[in-house]
């Protein structure tokens, strides 16, 4: 559930054309399946790009408003705005429920041997999604640990129930929880320490990485896992742990581990497999700020910060004159392909930086002619005193021109404008990572889990806006909290409607008093450098969502002793649970 | 689908009256119609927009200033316009009435309480309001006044199953009473819900008064799990005139969930409501018995 | 349905209006005046994302009848800046990253103005049990929650 539900505006134009404003991750997508729904030629399809309230996957794909509105403004040849109400979009789309049975083997010693996994997933009605989720199930699984032999069977059913969609992880929260329960599970039948088999067998630098799917496979060149499992262990005091059968007292609390990732983005050796590719017009106006024109959409965790940061860093210009934000359609920017998959930074980011160097590269070819030098005898760099780029030639800085006086003489000798326009195509799609400690605390007489304390590991790689990458964590870990303890999408099987009606009054979501108290949630990033990412960065967004809801089961494990195969994990299924073990 | 929450799509009058009299002449004027009193309207705006409940008049007393008052003088009177959130900050009420502050301050949240009335919260008569139990543990009442007269009415009266009370067409509910309370009595109010701000699952109050250490008197008040509020009399006859102790709380407590009959539903499971019930009256008695100055033996 | 004259005052500016009698606050409050920044969110008073002020206090726009609103004072989100100079609480909002889709942010704020002028000394759980109604989706609450404990340290209060 996102807070902002779907809607779309559209105007006719007198061309035939149509200008559509409209709730989603991704505005060229739109452009490409309006134009052909209706059969109008791109160049007369504008869609506009919005800021949007959350969206978590849930508009990855047009949403099914948009063509309605289209059409109905076609038909009536006036502007048409459709807004849904909350209570259809609680029946427009829901997350993927995953059953799964799987089956880990290892040595004594600890190293895995194989693994068997069979997933099941309801899909819902007229989904599309049904093959890439399945290929992406398998990548999510298999790129955890390093089983030697695995064999991987996944079935997507269709029902007559809410489409699903991708919602944030696509699937891996899911599996992460059955492969994260189940290595807990190993560990105590090893008699071994879970962080110590997670560390055996994690796959890592160095290893072969399974991205969105069997087919897009890379080698991993930056991994923290090792970091953050250790430094995330001392810093939830670990050593500490008790075991279930030694806690004493009404209120009980544990601890648990879990570790996932998410790839960033997309991308794969092979083109073809998946269109994943960004790009922007990237050019430095008159008085030396600079304009990107990019469709990249962020979503609120700091996407565009980020490209402006990357250019600010590139072309040595001050953050503040970077323009990122406004202005932005379909018809001024080249393709992008969504914000999804965690790839607004490792790709989108990503794209953007190849354009800003090659704007540098244009920028600094046309100073060296005012220079009468040559470029590679320039310096680039930011005076912070004048706040502007400058450019003079090594070892004479005195002799310096401000980036602005360079594009206003590009100006006034009619030269033109150093701009620099394309799209880049990431041909890898490094793992980011995450480890959770989570803390539980169990009231046996009432069944109510509350989380007292958790420390997260985020590996990003080169972490670009630390306070909205916290940020996303945290919220990722309130979202974990919710799908672990709280969120259920009941039907009523005798006619299919949704037993909440559509109304959140029945389905609840994590408020300010479901969280740790702020000091006890702590986060740290490990110290890593993805070299093929821009200035060494990775994503995080779905990474940071993937092992949730696994620590929070693990925990409650180690607090009483009882294993939950099915989330969420309610009072009511605590407590009866909790009289069965007390019968036996 | 039939509901578009993001509108209110009924169309009906609106009427603001001034005074209570206004307002009784209005009531009297279309009591064979769907004239209905809106306060703060969160339970009834809901119900309109998703159960299209028919309304044709609609009439605002938030603004009479006959229904807008807190008397602490000789008991507690609130009147009916008065919004929760008022009553709750209150500092006398917060001492004298714990179980109703407390059952308060555990609706929804702040906007909610800013705007919702005691009188709407009862009216609306949901098994799980939040109000209801620690008022009929306090044995409030409510007064009713129309043009044909007035009468007063007590709570655990008043509902008489889901959404359903006593009221005539042609009534208002002008004030909520509470008798005085002795200075030996405590009282205490516990819910259990999925979230904080939610329905109950079950919610719970306990009054009692105490002598020495005997419990005189004592009202136990179970809601969400029937299809109104209900008083567990059978707990209560084995607290009545007996000494308070650890082993006496166990017995009433399990007494308690054993005369109740919830059911499953879309919050919570019968079996999950009967559980806990025993284990929320063993921690509210125990709390309302300290309130009353009482210590507890075993 | 017999139309209702209103007048009121909404973010310090006296305004009159005809309203029809099943006229939400929310719906004249966007699409009439043209405030954009109280949203729609659930309609029916779960997530707090339709909160304004009305004379100082959090109410829910989604359920609250235009015609209600007649000789109150409304404050909305774009009523809290003056000019340019922004809201303490706004500012905190800023430096504390507590902002990401920011479809919630209004009504945090302004909750949080309205908690501040009650209490301007919360403790943390008085803030989140205040702020409870509010559900946000990306933030996971913590640095909305810092950010009201920065302002309650300084001592600002609206």
């Amino acid at each position: 559930m996102q807070l902002e539900t779907k809607s779309a505006v559209c105007v006719p134009e007198a061309d035939g054309g149509i200008t559509v404003w409209t709730t989603s991750q991704g505005i060229h997508n739109v452009r490409i399946l309006l134009g052909n729904v209706f059969n109008i030629p791109l160049n007369k399809v504008n869609v506009k790009r919005i800021t949007l309230g959350g969206s978590f996957g849930s508009s990855i794909q047009m949403n099914s408003i948009t063509p309605i509105c289209v059409a109905l403004a076609l038909k009536t040849k006036r502007p048409v705005k459709l807004v849904t109400t909350r209570e259809e979009d609680i029946y427009d789309h829901s997350k993927y429920p995953l059953k799964t049975n799987l089956k880990i083997g290892a040595k004594k010693n600890g190293t895995l041997t194989a693994a068997h996994c069979q997933v099941q997933v309801e899909i819902g009605g007229h989904n599309i999604q049904a093959y890439p989720y399945l290929g992406c199930i398998a990548g999510w699984f298999a790129s955890l640990y390093k089983y030697k032999n695995l064999k991987y069977e996944g079935t997507a059913i269709y029902t007559n129930k809410v489409p699903c969609c991708a919602m944030q992880g696509y699937g891996n929260p899911q599996i992460n929880f059955a492969v994260e329960s189940l290595m807990d599970i190993l560990a105590e039948k090893l008699d071994m320490d879970p962080v110590e088999l997670r560390l055996k067998n994690f796959v890592g630098k160095g290893d072969e990485f399974w991205g969105q799917g069997p087919t897009v496979r890379s080698i991993i060149r930056s991994c923290g896992v090792e970091e953050m499992l250790i430094e995330g262990a001392k810093l939830a005091g670990w050593k500490r742990r008790i075991p279930p059968f030694k806690k004493t007292g009404d209120i009980k609390r544990g601890i648990g581990v879990a570790r996932g990732f998410h790839t960033s983005g997309t991308g794969g050796p092979n083109p073809g497999e998946v269109i994943d590719y960004s790009g922007a017009t990237i050019k430095i106006n008159e008085d030396g700020s600079v304009d990107v024109v990019t469709a990249l959409m962020d979503h609120g965790g700091g996407t565009w910060d980020a490209a402006a940061k990357v250019v600010a860093e590139v072309l040595k210009v001050p953050f503040e004159k970077v323009g990122i934000y406004n202005g932005i359609d379909t018809r001024t920017t080249v393709f992008d392909v969504n914000t999804h998959a965690t790839r607004g930074i490792y790709c989108g980011c990503g794209a953007i930086k190849y354009v800003a160097e090659k704007v540098k590269e244009i920028l600094l070819s046309y100073t060296a002619t005012l220079f009468k030098d040559l470029p590679e005898n320039l310096e680039l760099t930011c005076n912070k005193k004048l706040g502007q780029a400058i450019i003079y030639p090594r070892e004479i800085p005195q002799n310096y021109m401000t980036v602005g006086e360079i594009a206003e003489h590009a100006h006034i000798t009619s030269w033109g404008t150093i701009s620099y326009t394309a799209t880049l195509r990431q041909k890898n799609c490094p793992p980011c990572f995450i480890t959770h400690f989570v803390e539980v605390e169990v009231n046996t007489k009432t069944g109510e889990i509350s989380i007292p304390r958790a420390v997260i590991m985020g590996d990003s790689g080169t972490v670009i806006n630390p306070d909205l990458w916290e940020g996303q964590i945290i919220g990722a870990f309130s979202r974990g909290l919710g799908f672990s303890l709280l969120e259920e999408t009941k039907y009523d099987l005798n006619n299919g409607k949704l037993e909440c009606n559509g109304m959140i009054t029945d389905y609840k979501i994590p408020t300010a008093l479901d969280m740790p108290k702020v000091d006890n949630i702590i986060v740290r990033s490990a110290h890593t450098y993805e070299p093929t990412g821009p200035f060494g960065a990775k994503g995080i967004g779905e990474a940071a969502l993937s092992s949730v809801g696994s620590a929070v089961a693990n925990a409650i494990y180690n607090a009483i002793g009882i294993r939950f195969y099915e989330l969420p994990i309610t009072p009511e299924k605590v407590l009866k649970a909790l009289k069965e073990k007390s019968k036996k | 689908m039939q509901t578009n929450t993001k509108i209110l799509a009924q169309e009906f009058e609106y009427l603001a009256p001034k005074s209570l009299n206004e307002a009784l002449s209005l009531l009297e004027k279309y009591k064979d119609k769907s004239a209905r009193i809106l306060a703060g309207g969160t339970d009834l705006l809901v119900k309109m927009k998703t159960i299209d409940l028919k309304t044709d008049y609609l009439i605002n007393i938030k603004n009479i200033p006959e229904l807008n008052f807190i008397d602490t003088s000789d008991g507690l009177k609130i009147g009916a316009a008065v919004p929760l959130f008022h009553i709750e900050r209150m500092g006398k009420v917060k001492k004298r009435y714990p179980a109703l502050c407390e059952g308060i301050k555990s609706i929804a949240a702040i906007a909610v309480r800013n705007m919702g009335t005691i009188a709407g919260n009862i009216c609306n008569a949901s098994p799980a309001a939040d109000t209801v139990p620690s008022l009929i543990a306090y044995g409030a009442e409510v007064k009713l006044v129309s043009k044909r007269g007035k009468r007063t009415v007590l709570v655990e009266d008043f509902i008489t199953g889901v959404g359903k009370t006593v009221i005539k067409a042609d009534e208002i509910i002008t004030q909520v009473n509470i008798p005085e309370i002795n200075k030996n009595s405590g009282s205490a109010f516990s819910k259990k819900s999925r979230v904080k701000a939610d329905i109950a699952k079950i919610n719970l109050a306990v009054c009692l008064e105490r002598e020495d250490n005997i419990c005189k008197d004592c009202k136990i008040v179970l809601g969400s799990v029937f299809i109104k509020a209900v008083r567990a009399k059978k707990a209560e006859d084995l607290l009545k005139g007996q000494t308070v102790s650890t082993s006496l709380i166990d017995k009433i407590a399990k007494k308690a969930s054993e005369e109740i009959k919830p059911i499953d539903d879309i919050r919570s499971s019968a079996e999950y409501r009967t559980d806990i019930a025993r284990v929320m009256m063993e921690d509210t008695v125990r709390i309302a018995w300290g309130r009353a100055g009482g210590e507890l033996k075993k | 349905m017999k139309k209702i004259e209103i007048e009121f005052t909404i973010n310090g500016r006296k305004r009159n209006l005809s309203v029809k009698p099943n006229d939400l606050l929310i719906n004249i409050i966007r699409n009439d005046l043209f405030l954009t920044g109280s949203k729609y969110g659930c309609g029916i008073g779960e997530c707090g994302a339709c909160t304004v002020l009305i004379n100082g206090e959090p109410v829910l726009s989604c359920l609250t009848l235009a015609a209600t609103v007649d000789g109150k004072e409304i404050t909305t989100i774009e009523g809290l800046a003056e000019g340019d100079k922004l809201h303490p609480i706004q500012i905190a909002f800023l430096k504390n990253a507590a902002v990401q889709c920011g479809f919630c942010t209004p009504s945090m704020i302004l909750t949080a103005t309205a908690l501040l002028k009650e209490n301007p000394n919360p403790t943390e759980d008085e803030i989140r049990d205040y702020m409870r109604g509010n559900i946000c989706r990306c933030t996971g609450y913590i640095q909305i929650v810092k950010a009201i404990e920065e302002c309650a340290s300084v001592g600002k209060t609206s």
